[in-house]
């Protein structure tokens, strides 16, 4: 999976280890090699995204792709899904939604701070692992563009 | 009240009694006034027949004396006079006390007899010295007799007169006090109404400036309940969100590593149920794989999941307890609670060069004393647990009184702090902020801010990141009001 001929990055925000565990693997069995950095918290995972200055100069030239729990231990994913759609450097970054919840309201409000595609994990597996795979055509498409 | 009512009966009984005396003294007065009209009357007509029977006295003796016939003509009338005079007087002398009249009728009728025939004689010129004496001497006599009977009448009378006027002037000055008495007793009246109106007056305005307060507050207590129900709404709202949110999560775990479970056993089966047909190379690695990561960490995961909800469930229920958990008021000395909540971490602050500073200025609270334990030990230990690793901790337990009913117990440190943005999120059930570097659940502060509430009591908190945090305990100092209150 590339963009522009350059590897994508996939950012994992997820602190639930098994939700990690199963995101990555069906990640993979869709046939997505591309390197995946897991986060099991909001604040490594802004450090990693927008540098320790939360300047997200860092970030200038990179090519990430972040997959985003809205609910962590030490903060929400909205205030990080905030930072990153304010921030001019990181802004047009894709950011996947994936959250337990299927509140219409919140959706709402993902897509409207800037959200591009929101997942919510079901616990029906199989639509699970679908919803993951429409995920690695997302990533095709934006390989294509 | 009582003395004014008093002072209004006092009134009225004095006016009636003045009314009655009055009118009492008024007929007796009319009684006096036509005694002594009648008296007048009886007085003049005494005197009047006495003056007539002088008269005929003067002329009989006049016309004896001259042979003058000029002399006869007031004779004449005196003598008519007299018959009359003595006819109105005479039957009404017994209702003034005096002696029938008979005698006197009798010496009238003798006297004018006399009369009569001394000057039938004297006009014949047929009298002679002697009779004439004779005559003159029997006239005299009766006259004399007349004139001392009604001089005795009209000395009675005018003694009679004097005692009736005088009893007149008694009943006046009788009526003069009366009416004095009665006009002080119009002026008690008065007062005592106008006392008692004023009265009723201010008390009708103290009542109505009541009713106007009690109203208010009932607004303002009505608007506080709206509040509570609000907030204790938006709290069971975001209680079920957090708490669907976070028992889905674990499920989605279970369901998801029950799917690699089955997608695991493929290959294994493949393999195991060959039943002597050929087995590919790929196959055997597939096989080994499945058996040697795939179903452990499955499982793995299966286990933990489950053991996450079980532990979720077990604090949704601790928390549900402690609202259910009745409440015991108690005497507790705050200060004797802070040392000993104290002295629970004091081995750790000593290890880490920390301090505790104790400032209790509240006497004896009334409160549930495990509740209060439970949450100040909480915070404590928070402090403890969220020390600023480059200083030594220090902690202050400060307690003072605030407003009328409340007590603050301030819970202060130096440690790491809090951000801004997550001063509510602390308190919500699972929830914790700053770097994940210390073991906790998430449910330390939501039970506290649970167990003031059930105290009708709350929790605050201010702090700055990298500071140091204040937790404030917001506690009734009597909880016994507050329970009879829950209770309506």
């Amino acid at each position: 999976m590339k963009a522009l001929g350059k590897e994508v990055t996939i950012v994992m925000v997820e602190d639930d280890e098994g939700h990690a565990r199963l995101i990555e693997k069906n990640i993979r069995r869709a046939g997505v090699n591309n390197e995946i950095i897991p986060f099991v918290n909001g604040g490594e995972a802004l450090t990693y995204i927008l540098g320790e200055d939360r300047s997200g100069k860092v970030s200038e030239g990179r090519y990430l792709l972040v997959l985003l729990d809205l609910n962590l231990p030490d903060m929400t994913g909205i205030d990080i899904l905030k930072q990153l759609k304010s921030n001019s450097y990181v802004r047009h970054l894709p950011v996947v939604i994936l959250t337990t919840t299927d509140d219409e309201a919140e959706i709402k409000r993902c897509y409207d701070l800037g959200a591009n595609v929101y997942i919510t994990k079901p616990v029906e597996y199989d639509s699970f692992a679908n919803a993951i795979r429409q995920l690695g055509l997302f990533f095709s498409v934006m390989q294509v563009s | 009240m009582r003395r004014s009512t008093g002072l209004l009966a006092l009134g009225a009984l004095l006016l009636v009694l003045v009314g009655s005396i009055g009118t009492y003294i008024a007929f007796r007065a009319d009684e006096t006034f036509g005694l002594i009209v009648d008296e007048r009357e009886m007085r003049r007509n005494a005197a009047d027949l006495l003056s007539a029977l002088q008269d005929t006295e003067i002329g009989q003796r006049g016309f004896i004396v001259t042979q003058d016939q000029a002399f006869l003509a007031p004779y004449e009338d005196a003598r008519n006079r007299v018959p009359r005079l003595a006819d109105t007087l005479l039957p009404h002398l017994p209702e003034h006390g005096e002696a029938d009249g008979a005698e006197l009728r009798q010496l009238v009728e003798r006297r004018l007899e006399l009369a009569e025939i001394t000057l039938a004689d004297v006009a014949e010129g047929g009298i002679d010295r002697l009779s004439l004496i004779g005559l003159e001497g029997e006239g005299r006599a009766t006259m004399d007799r007349i004139r001392e009977i009604l001089t005795g009448v009209l000395d009675r009378s005018d003694a009679r007169n004097a005692e009736a006027i005088a009893r007149q002037e008694r009943l006046n000055r009788l009526l003069q006090i009366a009416s004095v008495v009665g006009g002080l007793a119009t002026l008690v009246v008065i007062g005592g109404a106008f006392l008692e109106m004023s009265r009723q007056l201010r008390a009708l305005g103290a009542a109505e400036e009541e009713m106007r307060r009690l109203n208010a507050g009932l607004e303002e207590r009505v608007q506080q309940r709206t509040v509570d129900l609000m907030r204790a709404n938006q709290e069971v709202q975001r209680f079920a969100y957090i708490v669907t949110h976070d028992l889905r999560a674990p499920l989605v775990n279970i369901m998801g590593f029950t799917s690699e479970l089955e997608t695991a056993l493929k290959p294994l089966q493949a393999y195991v149920l060959a039943d002597g047909s050929p087995i590919s190379e790929s196959d055997i690695r597939d096989a080994r794989l499945a058996a040697a990561e795939d179903l452990p960490e499955a499982l793995g995961f299966i286990r933990s999941s489950t053991r996450k909800m079980d532990g979720l469930i077990n604090a949704i229920l601790k928390i549900s307890r402690d609202g259910r958990r009745e409440l015991k008021p108690a005497p507790i000395d705050l200060k004797a609670l802070a040392e000993l909540t104290a002295a629970t971490v004091q081995h750790q602050i000593s290890d880490m060069d920390g301090s505790v500073e104790i400032d209790v200025r509240v006497p004896e609270i009334i409160g549930d004393r495990l509740s209060l334990e439970q949450a100040l030990g909480n915070l404590v230990d928070n402090a403890v647990k969220y020390a600023h690793p480059d200083r030594p901790l220090r902690l202050k337990i400060h307690a003072y009184r605030e407003g009328a009913r409340m007590v603050r117990i301030d819970v202060s440190d130096n440690g790491r702090g809090i951000s801004g943005d997550d001063h509510d999120r602390v308190f919500e059930l699972f929830r914790r902020a700053g770097a994940q570097d210390r073991p906790g659940e998430g449910i330390g502060l939501a039970h506290v801010r649970t167990l003031m509430r059930n105290l009708g009591g709350e929790i605050t908190l201010q702090s700055v990141a990298g500071q140091g945090s204040t937790f404030t305990l917001h506690v009734p100092a009597d909880l016994r009001p507050v329970l009879n209150e829950v209770k309506l």
